[in-house]
């Protein structure tokens, strides 16, 4: 398509019209769908346009909507299952939509199985060519493009080796050098952008940026990072339908709280996942005490942004420990592992005899974690084993003075060079105290 | 993986999108898309040529020796036993040309059932239509009965007869006889998609029809079922193309016509089912 045949920029070039597929949990289902389907086509009949769920049947996607113009790249998000991929595949024209419309204007390309269609048994010279090909190249064409390709795989002499002895990343580069070639009007990406290595990943998402101008996106991906920085919109999938639709930062804070229905019970579980299991060798250690307190040791459930806190670990060792190790893993914002509280951090040794009774104080600086509950655990190790590993009470960080981000605030301050006294001035946001 | 689409400027997926199509529709959208994908056809045989024996000592030797693994057997089988000449034609090149014939016909069917289970998935996954697919593996099947047909020559060449050809009619023959297994196949590969048996039922179908189609004896030296000898079409087709090929002529060419006749119905009746239930049997992977 030439730049005179381009539809206006605001035009949508891709419109999805109430869009639904059904699909069947049990093969019987499935067959008699497709059964009678083929039996109407044999004959000539026209297919029922009523749709009427069946058995394990169900909407694996339903009512889905949304335009996208040349330029515009929408974010499709969701848990397992939600339906992303076969609205994908819709979209790709890969499977037919039981209701609704998709309309392109112009070409499209999808890369939703980046490998599939390769030959294990022939090089990835060869494959090229296939894949190529695949994508209506001539060979002629191919050969035109096949150094850009080689260049942009980054296989160097591994290109005249059978595709089986590459790599799985070796395998995706190939696949997207290949991909990296065509430019579409339309570019569906499913999840392949996790491609090999962090850097080549960077060369691709460089590579998708290029065509951003002339193209128009639907991105698929669990990154949420990589969805933020990409789309200009995106579209929550729950269960088949559109859960949520809209700027990226909301969609993104939606996603992270969905659950099977209850988005605070999701939290909850996520967080109990990230934490990891709980475990106690009461043969090891007993008597166990641990609780968040003030410097004085008095226990709080609170404390305010700024100021220090402790926390108190008691416990009593039924055997001889050479290599004592007390550990707290923090769990701040949206159940990321924030940090750890380690007597390694030291290099404390401490050996503790059978019998004795260990008591701890843990004293912690203000201002470093920010607003919220904070979800931690102790852990007490021998060197490598884990004789203890349960979840501390929560500790609630108050609001500070000033703005924070993310979960944590590192100690910073801010200086102008620009000027030639050297004096300090504009924001000094937080100063690390004594 | 991936699908590049281009030339019409606006496209629509609707349900049922291809079963508004007619026949002729259907038919002209699947030679247009072997059209489009004709170097992925090329080069998908030519990589299946080279690397399906890759890292054997023989390589790509074999390629030339499979095929011709059945049609020795039933040669080697039938020369110990001494057989008279078939129909006036010596037993070696007798059997050989049918077995050659039978190979091909069946082929096509048995081809179109197992391209269409195995390749479905990677369709859907990479948009090419499994037309691409068959069409690939049809010209696989038609290097295998090439190297089929230069052991029939040789045979030919030692054993006689020499051939009077009927180029018009042989050409009938061996082509309403391919439309015909093509109908049956691409049919029968949908279907099997839905009904897994079908695939096995076939295979059952096949290894009895050849002692049933006047591939290894004449029908008509089969007792009572002598009288199948025009109502089965691999009969009809095979021996047809014998005659047309050996002998300038063959005694009913009624038959051969009344065949050519069903070929064609049901070759337009089938290309256009295939079409409409390509799509839809992806649900099923």
């Amino acid at each position: 398509m030439t730049q005179q045949d381009m539809p206006d920029p605001g035009m949508p070039i891709l419109q999805v019209k109430e869009v639904g597929k059904v699909y069947a949990r049990q093969k019987k289902d499935v067959r008699r769908k497709l059964g009678a389907a083929a039996w109407r086509a044999f004959f000539g009949i026209r297919p029922s346009t009523k749709i009427t769920i069946k058995g394990s049947q169900f909407w694996a996607v339903q009512n889905v909507s949304f335009d996208l113009a040349r330029g515009e790249a929408i974010g499709i998000v969701g848990l397992n299952g939600s339906g992303k991929t076969t609205l994908l595949r819709m979209l790709a024209g890969q499977i037919p939509p039981d209701a609704g419309e998709v309309v392109v204007h112009g070409s499209s390309a999808a890369m939703i199985d980046l490998q599939a269609g390769f030959q294990s048994a022939a090089s990835g010279h060869e494959n090229i060519f296939l894949r190529a090909a695949a994508l209506g190249f001539t060979r002629q064409e191919t050969r035109a493009h096949l150094d850009e390709i080689i260049s942009f795989s980054e296989l160097g002499d591994a290109i005249h080796a059978p595709l089986a002895s590459y790599s799985a990343g070796m395998r995706m580069r190939l696949a997207f050098s290949v991909m990296a070639i065509v430019s579409p009007d339309v570019l569906v990406i499913d999840e392949v952008l996790a491609v090999g290595d962090f850097r080549f990943r960077q060369k691709c998402l460089a590579k998708v940026r290029e065509m951003r101008d002339r193209s128009a996106f639907v991105f698929v991906s669990h990154s949420m990072s990589d969805v933020a920085k990409f789309c200009d919109r995106v579209i929550v999938m729950h269960k088949g339908q559109v859960y949520f639709e809209g700027d990226p930062e909301e969609a993104i804070e939606v996603y992270e709280s969905l659950d099977s229905g209850t988005p605070a019970a999701d939290a909850n579980q996520k967080l109990i996942a990230a934490m990891g299991p709980t475990f106690h060798n009461e043969g090891a250690v007993s008597d166990v005490q641990h609780f968040w307190c003030d410097t004085s040791g008095e226990p709080i459930e609170e404390v305010a942004f700024n100021q220090p806190y402790a926390m108190r670990i008691k416990f009593t060792s039924n055997i001889d420990v050479r290599n004592l190790i007390i550990g707290i893993p923090v769990w701040a914002v949206n159940t990321h592992y924030t940090t750890g509280l380690s007597t390694q951090i030291n290099s404390h040794k401490f050996d503790v005899r059978k019998g004795e009774t260990v008591d701890l104080l843990l004293e912690v600086e203000g201002g470093y974690l920010n607003p919220g509950a904070i979800k931690s655990m102790l852990t007490i190790l021998d060197g490598p084993e884990f004789l203890f590993r349960q979840k501390n009470p929560d500790l609630h960080v108050l609001s500070a003075s000033h703005p924070t981000w993310g979960a944590i605030t590192v100690p910073h301050t801010w200086k102008r060079l620009d000027r030639s006294d050297g004096h300090q001035s504009g924001p000094k946001l937080v100063r690390k105290r004594g | 993986m991936s699908d590049i689409k281009s030339g019409t400027p606006q496209r629509s997926y609707r349900p049922n999108n291809r079963a508004d199509a007619n026949i002729f529709s259907a038919i002209a959208a699947l030679i247009g898309e072997i059209r489009q994908y004709r170097s992925h056809i090329a080069t998908i045989f030519a990589a299946d040529f080279k690397n399906t024996y890759r890292g054997t000592v023989f390589g790509v030797f074999w390629n030339f020796t499979l095929p011709l693994i059945p049609i020795s057997v039933y040669i080697l089988l039938v020369s110990l036993r001494v057989f008279p000449r078939f129909e006036g034609i010596p037993p070696a090149v007798y059997l050989s040309f049918n077995v050659t014939m039978w190979m091909l016909l069946t082929g096509v069917i048995t081809r179109s059932i197992q391209v269409v289970k195995s390749r479905t998935q990677e369709a859907m996954k990479t948009s090419i239509p499994l037309t691409a697919a068959i069409s690939s593996s049809f010209a696989q099947l038609c290097f295998d009965t090439l190297v089929r047909l230069v052991l029939v020559a040789v045979l030919v060449a030692v054993f006689g007869p020499v051939p009077k050809v009927n180029i018009l009619w042989l050409l009938l023959a061996i082509s309403s006889g391919l439309l015909f297994c093509l109908s049956i196949g691409l049919t029968l590969s949908i279907f099997n998609m839905i009904y897994t048996d079908v695939e096995r039922l076939t295979t059952i179908v096949l290894q009895y029809g050849i002692f049933l189609s006047g591939v290894i004896f004449p029908i008509s030296t089969l007792g009572p079922l002598a009288v199948t000898e025009n109502y089965n079409p691999f009969n009809v087709f095979i021996k047809s193309a014998r005659d047309f090929l050996f002998f300038g002529g063959h005694p009913d060419a009624a038959a051969l016509l009344a065949w050519a006749g069903v070929a064609v119905v049901l070759s337009l009746l089938s290309l256009r089912f295939f079409y409409v239930m390509e799509l839809r049997i992806r649900e099923t992977v």
